[in-house]
C-alpha cells in the first residue's frame, strides 16, 4: 500500500509523521519502505540513525549536436514543446535546462545529427535497518529536474517487496508534490491550525481532488485550548476525514531539534498512530 | 544597420523596457534612413519558460544587428550572441536617448548575461 504524506505549507510536520508512522508500523511487524521525496532538501534520513547508505548517480539524457551531419531542417526545434531547441544560423542551439529528455528531437532528426549524452543531475540513496527500508534522493545544486529524481525514487520503491510504502513529500502543490503523490492509495495532508496552514491546506485539497486521490487531514501542533479550530471547521464543511489530531507540545519540538524525537513521540501518541494504522489497513482491505 | 530597442510604447519617446525576454515590444531603428518600426512582443505572457529564447529569435528575424535593453538573461544572451548580435544593457530613459547614448559610445557592450533567468 502506497501512502503519501504531504502538506501545502512547509514545517507542519510531514517528516515527523512519516518517520514516527514508519517506525510504529515497522515495530508492529510490517515491512515498510520510507521514501524521502523532498529531494531538494531531504532530511528524513537524519532521524533514522542509518549506517552507510548505498548511492547511485541519477542521470538524464540531453541531446548533443554533431553539426557536420546537421542539414538545418528545424525538425528538432518544431517537435520540442519546451523551447529547449532554437534554430540560430541554421543550427540547433540546445538549452539543457529546459530539456525534459522526452526523446522527440533525437527521434525526428533525419540525419542522426542529434544524439543523447548522459548528464548527472543528482543521486539516489538507500539503506536498510531491520524491516525498515529507507530510500531517498538529492538533486545536484543548480539542476532543476526535481521530478525526475522523485520518479527514480518511486520506481525503486515499487521494486521492493513491502507491506507499506510511505512517501515523505516535498511541501507545496507544484510538480514535486504532484510527482510524489500521483498514484498513491492514500494521501495524508499534514497541517497546523494557523491561517497560513489553512490557506495552503485548501490548495492541497484542491490538488488532491483534481487528481482524484483518496485523502485525509492530520492536524498537527493542535491548540487544545480552542474547542474548534479553523482546520476542523474547514474539514467539517468540506466533508474531509480527520485521520488524527496531534497537540502542540514544546517538548516534541525540542526533541525534534536534537534529532531524536521518535521515542518520545511514539510513546506519547501511540493511540493516534494506532488509529492511523487501523484506518490505513481498512482502506487497504477495501481495495483488495 | 538595424538596432532593436526594448520599449514600453510605440514611439521614439517611449521609455526603455528594462526587460528583454518579456519586454512589451521593440522599436527597430534603421540607421541608414533613420526610420523605425514598432514590433510587439507576442511571447511576453504566453511562455512560462524560454521567453528570452523566443524573443531573441524574433529579434534575429527582424534583421537587427544590435540590441539595446536594460537587462538580459542567460538564454537570451546565448541565443543573440550565437547569431552575432551585439547586446548593450543598462540603458534607461527614452528610446531616442538610448540610441543617442549608443551613438556617442556611452553604452557598453555586454559580454555575458547580467541577470539570471526569470528575472
Amino acid at each position: 500500500m502506497n501512502i503519501a504524506i504531504a502538506s501545502g505549507k512547509g514545517g507542519t510536520g510531514k517528516t515527523t509523521i512519516s518517520v514516527a508512522l514508519s517506525e510504529y508500523i515497522t515495530k508492529k511487524g510490517y515491512n515498510v519502505v520510507l521514501a524521502d521525496c523532498d529531494v531538494e532538501e531531504p532530511n528524513t534520513a537524519l532521524f533514522l540513525n542509518l549506517g552507510n547508505k548505498k548511492t547511485e548517480t541519477v542521470s538524464v539524457d540531453i541531446p548533443k549536436l554533431n553539426s557536420i551531419q546537421c542539414i538545418g531542417c528545424s525538425a528538432c526545434e518544431e517537435i520540442c514543446k519546451f523551447s529547449s531547441i532554437a534554430m540560430v544560423n541554421n543550427l540547433p542551439l540546445i538549452f539543457p535546462d529546459l530539456c525534459h529528455s522526452c526523446g522527440g528531437c533525437v527521434l525526428v532528426c533525419p540525419t542522426g545529427a542529434l544524439y543523447y549524452e548522459k548528464v548527472p543531475i543528482g543521486i539516489f540513496e538507500q539503506a536498510k535497518k531491520g524491516s525498515l527500508h529507507y530510500l531517498g534522493g538529492l538533486l545536484n545544486l543548480g539542476k532543476i529536474q526535481t521530478a525526475t529524481i522523485i520518479s527514480y525514487v518511486k520506481d525503486k520503491a515499487k521494486k521492493i517487496k513491502s507491506d507499506f510504502v510511505i512517501f515523505d513529500s516535498p511541501p507545496g502543490t507544484s510538480c514535486p508534490f504532484v510527482e510524489t503523490v500521483n498514484g498513491c492509495d492514500h494521501l495524508i495532508l499534514v497541517t497546523e491550525p494557523t491561517p497560513f496552514g489553512l490557506n495552503d491546506l485548501k490548495l492541497s485539497v484542491e490538488a488532491a481532488r483534481a487528481m482524484n486521490l483518496d485523502f485525509s487531514v492530520l492536524i498537527n501542533k493542535n491548540d487544545e485550548k480552542e474547542k474548534t479550530n479553523i482546520i476542523e471547521k474547514f474539514c467539517k464543511t468540506e466533508g474531509i476525514h480527520i485521520i488524527a489530531t496531534i497537540p502542540y507540545e514544546r517538548e516534541i519540538a525540542f526533541a525534534y531539534s536534537t534529532g531524536d524525537f521518535k521515542k518520545t513521540f511514539i510513546n506519547r501518541y501511540s493511540n493516534e498512530l494506532e488509529n492511523i494504522a487501523v484506518f490505513l489497513k481498512k482502506i487497504n482491505k477495501k481495495e483488495d | 544597420m538595424k538596432i532593436a530597442v526594448t520599449a514600453t510604447g510605440e514611439t521614439m519617446d517611449a521609455t526603455i523596457d528594462p526587460r528583454f525576454g518579456r519586454a512589451a515590444g521593440f522599436i527597430i531603428f534603421d540607421t541608414s534612413d533613420e526610420s523605425f518600426i514598432y514590433m510587439g512582443n507576442p511571447v511576453k505572457l504566453e511562455s512560462v519558460q524560454g521567453a528570452g529564447i523566443q524573443t531573441a529569435k524574433n529579434i534575429i528575424d527582424s534583421g537587427a544587428k544590435k540590441v539595446i535593453t536594460g537587462n538580459v538573461g542567460p538564454k537570451a544572451f546565448t541565443t543573440l550572441n550565437t547569431a552575432g548580435i551585439e547586446i548593450y544593457t543598462g540603458a534607461s530613459g527614452t528610446v531616442k536617448e538610448a540610441l543617442k547614448a549608443l551613438d556617442s559610445g556611452n553604452l557598453e557592450k555586454t559580454e555575458s548575461a547580467n541577470v539570471s533567468g526569470h528575472w
